[in-house]
C-alpha cells in the first residue's frame, strides 16, 4: 500500500511555475529519496505535501486521505520535519514537543520518540530555549517532532544537515527500524548520495519541476554493485539527457 | 521576463566607494520601479491617507492648538525628549548597520572594509533625515487648525530639530551596544520551569506573546524608556507619585509590546504548525488567551487610574473600551489570517486606523467598527480554509 500518492502536481510561486506535473508514489516500508540540483523544486514539492503551499492542480493522498479534501485526516498520518529556522525561538524544546503533540491530537508522547531524544543526546537541552540551540540540535528537534504520533508518512528535507556522524547514524537506524516494521514510508529530499546508496529503496531525480528519472530497488541494487561512483555517473547522465 | 533597468551611471559614480550603499540604492530603485505593479503601493497609500486623515481630524476639532501650546510652553523639555529619542535611534541604527555589515553578502570583499565607516554614517544620517522630514510634515499638517499659526508650527519643528541635533551628537558619542547576535532574544525572558514529564498541551503557546514582549524589553532597549519615564516625573512629586508614574510607563509599554507581539508570534506559530491537523480555535484561543487577559486587566487598571486622576468615568470607559476593541481586532485578524497563510499587517493597520478615525468622528463608532471587523474574521467558515 502506498503512504503517499502524488498525481500530476503543479505548483507556482506567483507567475513562476515551479512544479510541472509531478507524479510519484511512496510505498509503506520504503525509503524514497528525492534528488536534484538546487532550485528545481524539491523543497516546493515537500511544502505541498506538508500543506504549506497549495498546489495549483493535481492531487496528493497521504495514506489514502486526500490532502485537499480531508486535510486534517491526511495530516494526522503525516510527520513533516520543518526547517530548523522555523522552530519557535522563544519556546523550549520540551514545550515544542508538548505543543506539537497537542497539535497532532496525541494523548501522550510516544515512548520511542522520548527514547530517541535520549539516544540523540537531546535530553540535556530540553529545558533550554530553542534560540540557544546549535543547528544540529535544532535539526534533531525537528526530526523528533516529525516522528511524533507514529506517522505513516515521514517527510524530511535535508534532515541530516548539521547532524554529527553519530547522531546521523542513530537517526538512520531508527528510521530503518520503523520501515522494517512497516510502520511508515519515508520521503527524503537530499543531496547526500551515501544515503541513497545505503538506505533508499527507490529514488527519483527532479529537474525543472518534473521527474526526469526514477530508480527502483533493482536499479539501485545494480548501481550499488556497479562500482563506487555508479550512482553519481547515473545522476550526471540523467541530468545531461534532460 | 522583465529585465530591471541598468544601474544609472550617476549612482555608480557617486557610490563607487560604498558598494553596499550602491547595492541598497539599486535595490530601492528596483523596488520603486516594481511598486506600481504591486498591492503594496495601494495599501501604503491607503495607510498614509488614513493617518493624514486622523491628524487632520484632530487638527480640525481644535485639539491641535492646545497640544502645540503645551509643547511650546515646555519647549526645552520637548527638545530634551526628542534628543533622548534621537540618541536611542542613532544607537540602535549604529548597531543595526554594524550587524547588517557583518552579515552582508559583500563582507568578504575588500570594498566592504574600505567604505564601511562612511556607509554606516550615511545610513544613520538618512534615518535622522527621514525622522526630521516626518516631524516637519506633521507640524505643517497641524496648521490646518486655524488656531495654530505657521510661526508656531515652525517653532515646534525648530525645537524638534534642536533636539535631533543634540540627540545625534549624544548617540554618536555613546559606545555602541553589543551586537544583536551576542544577545539572544530570550536572554531576559523568564527561566523555563524544569518539568519532569512531557505531555501534549497547548499551554506553552499562551506564554509566547508575553515571552516575545519580554524579549523585546531587554535592558538595552528598555533603558531609554526608563529614562523618559524618569524625566516625565514632575519636580515636587512625592515618592509614591514618582513610582506610580514609572509603573504606568512600564505597564503601558508592556501592554503595547504584547499587542505588537501577537501578529509576529501568530505568524511564526502558524507557519510552524501548518503541517499538523490543529483546527483554528484549538490554535487561536491558547495563543491569545493569556495576552487578552493581561490586556483586559491593564485596561481596567488604566481606567481606574484615569478616574483617580480626575478624568470623567465616561471618558475612561470609552478609552478602555476602544483599547480593548483594538486589542481584540489585532488578535483576531492576526490569528485568522496567519492560520490561513495570509499576511495580516496591512489589514491590521487599515482596520485600526479606520476605527480610530471613526471614533474621532462619533463616540463609540470606532469600537463598533473594530468589533465588526473582528466578527467578520472569526465568522464560521472564514477560518476553515487553510493554505
Amino acid at each position: 500500500m502506498n503512504v503517499l500518492e502524488i498525481v500530476d502536481l503543479h505548483a507556482r510561486y506567483g507567475k513562476r511555475e515551479v512544479l510541472r506535473g509531478v507524479s510519484l508514489e511512496v510505498a509503506r516500508g520504503r525509503w524514497f529519496c528525492l534528488l536534484g540540483p538546487n532550485g528545481v523544486g524539491k523543497s516546493t514539492l515537500l511544502h505541498c505535501v506538508g500543506g504549506r503551499l497549495a498546489p495549483t492542480s493535481g492531487t496528493i493522498r497521504i495514506a489514502g486521505e486526500s490532502l485537499a479534501a480531508a486535510p486534517a485526516a491526511a495530516k494526522r498520518r503525516l510527520g513533516y520535519a520543518c526547517a530548523p529556522e522555523q522552530l519557535p525561538a522563544l519556546l523550549t524544546g520540551r514545550q515544542c514537543l508538548e505543543v506539537y503533540a497537542y497539535a497532532k491530537e496525541l494523548d501522550a508522547i510516544d515512548a520511542d520518540v522520548a527514547a530517541l531524544a535520549g539516544e540523540l543526546k537531546l535530553t540535556p537541552f530540553m529545558d533550554a530555549f530553542v534560540d540557544t540551540y546549535s543547528l544540529g540540535t535544532r535539526q534533531k528537534l525537528c526530526v523528533l517532532l516529525a516522528l511524533l504520533g507514529n506517522p505513516e508518512l515521514i517527510v524530511l528535507d535535508e534532515a541530516f544537515n548539521g547532524l554529527d556522524p553519530r547522531s546521523a547514524l542513530v537517526l538512520k537506524r531508527h528510521l530503518r527500524d520503523r520501515l522494517a516494521q512497516g510502520r511508515c514510508g519515508v520521503l527524503l529530499a537530499t543531496h547526500s548520495l551515501d544515503i541513497v546508496e545505503r538506505y533508499a529503496e527507490t529514488a527519483a531525480l527532479l529537474l525543472d519541476g518534473a521527474i526526469a528519472e526514477r530508480w527502483g530497488s533493482d536499479d539501485l541494487e545494480r548501481l550499488r554493485t556497479s562500482g563506487p561512483d555508479a550512482l553519481e555517473r547515473a545522476l550526471a547522465s540523467a541530468s545531461e539527457l534532460s | 521576463m522583465n529585465n530591471p533597468p541598468a544601474i544609472p551611471p550617476f549612482l555608480t559614480r557617486a557610490l563607487r566607494r560604498q558598494p553596499s550603499l550602491l547595492a541598497g540604492a539599486v535595490g530601492a530603485l528596483n523596488f520603486m520601479g516594481r511598486l506600481p505593479r504591486t498591492r503594496s503601493a495601494i495599501v501604503g497609500l491607503s495607510i498614509a491617507a488614513l493617518a493624514a486623515a486622523i491628524v487632520l481630524s484632530v487638527a480640525a476639532r481644535g485639539q491641535a492648538a492646545w497640544a502645540v501650546r503645551l509643547l511650546l510652553e515646555r519647549g526645552e523639555l520637548f527638545a530634551l525628549g526628542w534628543a533622548i529619542y534621537t540618541a536611542a535611534l542613532v544607537v540602535r541604527r549604529r548597531r543595526e548597520v554594524a550587524a547588517a555589515a557583518s552579515r552582508s553578502w559583500l563582507v568578504a570583499t575588500p570594498a566592504a572594509t574600505r567604505g564601511r565607516a562612511a556607509t554606516g554614517a550615511l545610513l544613520v544620517a538618512a534615518s535622522l533625515l527621514w525622522q526630521l522630514l516626518a516631524a516637519l510634515a506633521l507640524a505643517l499638517l497641524l496648521c490646518v487648525d486655524a488656531a495654530v499659526t505657521l510661526e508656531q508650527a515652525m517653532r515646534l519643528a525648530a525645537w524638534a530639530a534642536a533636539g535631533a541635533g543634540l540627540g545625534a551628537l549624544l548617540g554618536t558619542a555613546l559606545p555602541r551596544a553589543p551586537d544583536a547576535e551576542r544577545n539572544p532574544a530570550s536572554r531576559y525572558t523568564r527561566r523555563p520551569r524544569a518539568e519532569r514529564g512531557v505531555t501534549p498541551s497547548a499551554a506553552p503557546l499562551s506564554g509566547w506573546p508575553a515571552a516575545q514582549a519580554l524579549a523585546w524589553s531587554r535592558p538595552e532597549n528598555a533603558r531609554w524608556l526608563v529614562l523618559v519615564a524618569i524625566l516625565s516625573v514632575p519636580t515636587g512629586a512625592g515618592a509614591i507619585g514618582g513610582v506610580s508614574i514609572l509603573a504606568t510607563w512600564l505597564g503601558a509599554s508592556y501592554l503595547v509590546a504584547t499587542l505588537a507581539a501577537l501578529p509576529r508570534v501568530a505568524r511564526e506559530a502558524a507557519a510552524w504548525l501548518r503541517s499538523t491537523p490543529l483546527d483554528f480555535w484549538a490554535f487561536a484561543w491558547p495563543m491569545a488567551r493569556s495576552a487578552l487577559w493581561q490586556q483586559a486587566a491593564g485596561a481596567v487598571v488604566a481606567a481606574i487610574v484615569m478616574v483617580a486622576a480626575g478624568a470623567s468615568p465616561l471618558d475612561a470607559l470609552e478609552l478602555g473600551c476602544l483599547w480593548l476593541a483594538l486589542v481584540v481586532l489585532v488578535a483576531a485578524v492576526s490569528l485568522a489570517d496567519c492560520y490561513r497563510g495570509q499576511s495580516p499587517l496591512a489589514k491590521i493597520w487599515l482596520s485600526a486606523l479606520s476605527a480610530l478615525l471613526a471614533e474621532q468622528r462619533v463616540r463609540g463608532l470606532g469600537v463598533a467598527l473594530a468589533l465588526a471587523v473582528t466578527a467578520w474574521h472569526l465568522r464560521p467558515g472564514a477560518t476553515n480554509e487553510r493554505a
